[in-house]
């Protein structure tokens, strides 16, 4: 698999965005926050479940309500009110592509419920050290005791055993799928039913931060094609391993299979990359929803903007992306799919004339902000998701010509 | 991230109105329709794959016990194990809250996460152990680190 084009510049972004700032740290982990605030208690408390005969532990110090919370602003008094919007009838949305793969096969391929999971033997794993930390699991590089192989397990904090279930049947369906992460095995704590997922072992020390190759859209192409959303496209969730020269979408615990006009939830996805239908409650979304996702990774490598819409709750998220995409074409947008904005948040977004991409290009990104670049960042970022190119239709655009690139930039230097 | 709180049932939220396209009349749907043409193969893979990855043979019985790396303690063995100056030089030699724990620790018929090996301390606290992704001093048995966690979890309230 050709990896894109700009490869190369992976590497420096690579480094700048490896070490957050103490107070991105915090953001990201507000239970450390707390945890440290209580700490001498935690740890002699700990067991205070597990045995009814314990002392009551004492109550952990409160934190201020100033370190939690920063003071109110005119925008959180106005997001506090906000409702949802509402949809008329008349204009439901489906997937342009890939639209009946679940009303063509069977339910067995897409009833994630009535998964009934084998458990395998948790004894036979042992965990080397932490790699990352998500809200719903706690991942580890660990050894298979009885193979002596190296593999990423990922212990599931306890959630729905549905959430569960669509995660091991989306990966078993996803098996040897391109830049795919591999399940190996699935087992579970007898005394807690803690299950932990076991994967194949991904070298990459970091954990996060890549940008979008051809391999991502080859990967995406690949999950919408068996009937299958992302739906938590971020650079945290694309992993390379640098010896192996391999790439792997990661993270499945938020994809869903789509099915032609269904309503989605649409608390999914990272706020920074959030398709607007999701931030206008258009829940009849589809596959279109991860080329945004991209598109908005894209965008921040190209114009070395991190995140490129740096909304500060999902209201901000969408005023952000009206400052630069335009709100007469979110009014479009909106009208098209007889969506009324919840009178706050319309207000909130206000009027805004959209921003030429151009407006993005300074020194310091021109060298990355090539036009291939731009115009593949403005085919995917559209508010009307089925505007946006198909993940093969995206593995077409001429940003993915090495040869027509290379040329390219070769013009414009002589 | 942010919280999937499942989808409803997508039955009762189909649209009254049908979307049609030229395309979905155009096509009988029975000839596409039939199960019996799908064949799950990457599901029939994965099953294929698990089992060369665990080994035809499960090797369990062969294993000898070892002994727990972060670990579980019941009470004889911590009595026979714990002082009062320990667990003190532990608490940063606050008197009160080595008394805290100490009777904890005598009342408690098991307690837990008390990592011994590493930091060479009574008290691990998540911090401790994994504010970093250094590799740990030894390797740890899964169902360790799961109970470890299980009991930060309770702690959080994620069991509520």
């Amino acid at each position: 698999m050709a990896l894109r084009p700009s490869h190369f510049f992976i590497v420096s972004f690579y480094h700048r965005l490896l070490s957050p700032s103490p107070a991105t740290s915090l953001l990201l982990f507000p239970s450390l926050l707390r945890r440290f605030s209580s700490k001498t208690s935690v740890s002699l408390t700990r067991h205070k479940n597990k045995s009814s005969s314990l002392p009551p532990p004492p109550p952990p110090p409160p934190l201020p309500s100033s370190l939690l919370r920063p003071s109110a602003t005119l925008s959180e008094a106005l997001a506090q009110k906000i409702g949802k919007s509402i949809r008329r009838p008349g204009v439901p949305s489906k997937a342009r592509v890939y639209t009946d793969i679940n009303v063509i096969r069977p339910k067995e391929y897409w009833d994630y419920e009535s998964l009934t999971v084998q458990w395998g033997e948790q004894d036979d794993y042992e965990v080397v050290r932490k790699v990352g930390r998500g809200k719903y699991s706690e991942v580890f590089e660990g050894i298979h005791t009885t193979n002596n192989e190296k593999c990423i397990i990922k212990i599931l904090k306890p959630v729905k055993k549905k959430k569960i279930k669509r995660e091991i049947k989306i990966l078993q369906n996803l098996c040897g799928g391109p830049n795919i992460v591999k399940l190996l095995d699935i087992v579970r704590d007898q005394q807690s039913k803690t299950p932990s997922l076991i994967f194949e072992y991904v070298n990459n020390t970091d954990f996060k931060v890549l940008y979008p190759t051809l391999s991502d859209f080859d990967a995406l192409d690949y999950c919408h094609s068996q009937g299958i959303m992302h739906r938590d496209v971020k650079p945290h969730n694309v992993m390379i391993d640098h010896e192996q020269r391999k790439l792997r979408l990661i993270d499945w615990g938020l994809a869903e299979f789509y099915h032609p006009g269904k309503e989605y939830n649409v608390r999914v996805a990272s706020r920074y990359f959030k398709g607007p239908e999701l931030l206008v409650d258009l829940q009849d979304y589809d596959y279109s929803l991860d080329l945004w996702s991209l598109g908005c990774m894209f965008a921040g490598m190209i114009f070395r903007k991190e995140p490129f819409f740096y909304g500060h709750d999902n209201y901000d998220q969408l005023v952000k992306i009206g400052k630069v995409l335009g709100t007469d074409e979110l009014n479009s947008y909106l009208n098209k799919y007889r969506l009324e904005l919840d009178p706050h948040l319309a207000a909130l977004v206000g009027r805004h004339s959209r921003k030429p991409w151009a407006k993005f290009i300074n020194s310091e990104n021109q060298h990355l902000a090539v036009p291939e670049a731009v115009d593949f960042v403005d085919k995917l970022l559209r508010y009307d998701h089925q505007e946006r190119p198909t993940a093969k239709e995206a593995m077409a655009h001429p940003y993915f010509y090495p040869v027509r690139n290379a040329e390219s930039s070769r013009t414009r230097t002589h | 991230m942010e919280v999937d709180t499942g989808n409803s049932c997508f039955i009762e939220k189909l649209p009254v109105e049908r979307y049609t396209s030229t395309r979905e009349t155009k096509k009988p749907p029975e000839t596409n329709k039939s199960p019996a043409a799908f064949v799950n193969h990457a599901a029939i893979a994965w099953h294929e794959n698990r089992r060369k990855w665990v080994g035809e043979v499960s090797r369990k019985s062969e294993r000898m016990p070892k002994d727990p790396v972060i670990s579980r303690h019941n009470q004889s063995q911590l009595l026979s194990y714990v002082s009062l100056e320990e667990v003190s030089s532990c608490a940063g030699h606050d008197i009160d809250i080595a008394m805290h724990a100490f009777l904890y620790l005598k009342m408690a018929n098991r307690t837990c996460s008390i990592y011994s090996r590493v930091n060479k301390c009574w008290t691990t606290t998540y911090e401790e152990l994994l504010s970093t992704t250094d590799p740990f001093s030894e390797r740890i048995p899964l169902t360790e680190m799961v109970d470890f966690l299980v009991d930060i979890w309770h702690d959080e309230g994620l069991f509520d």
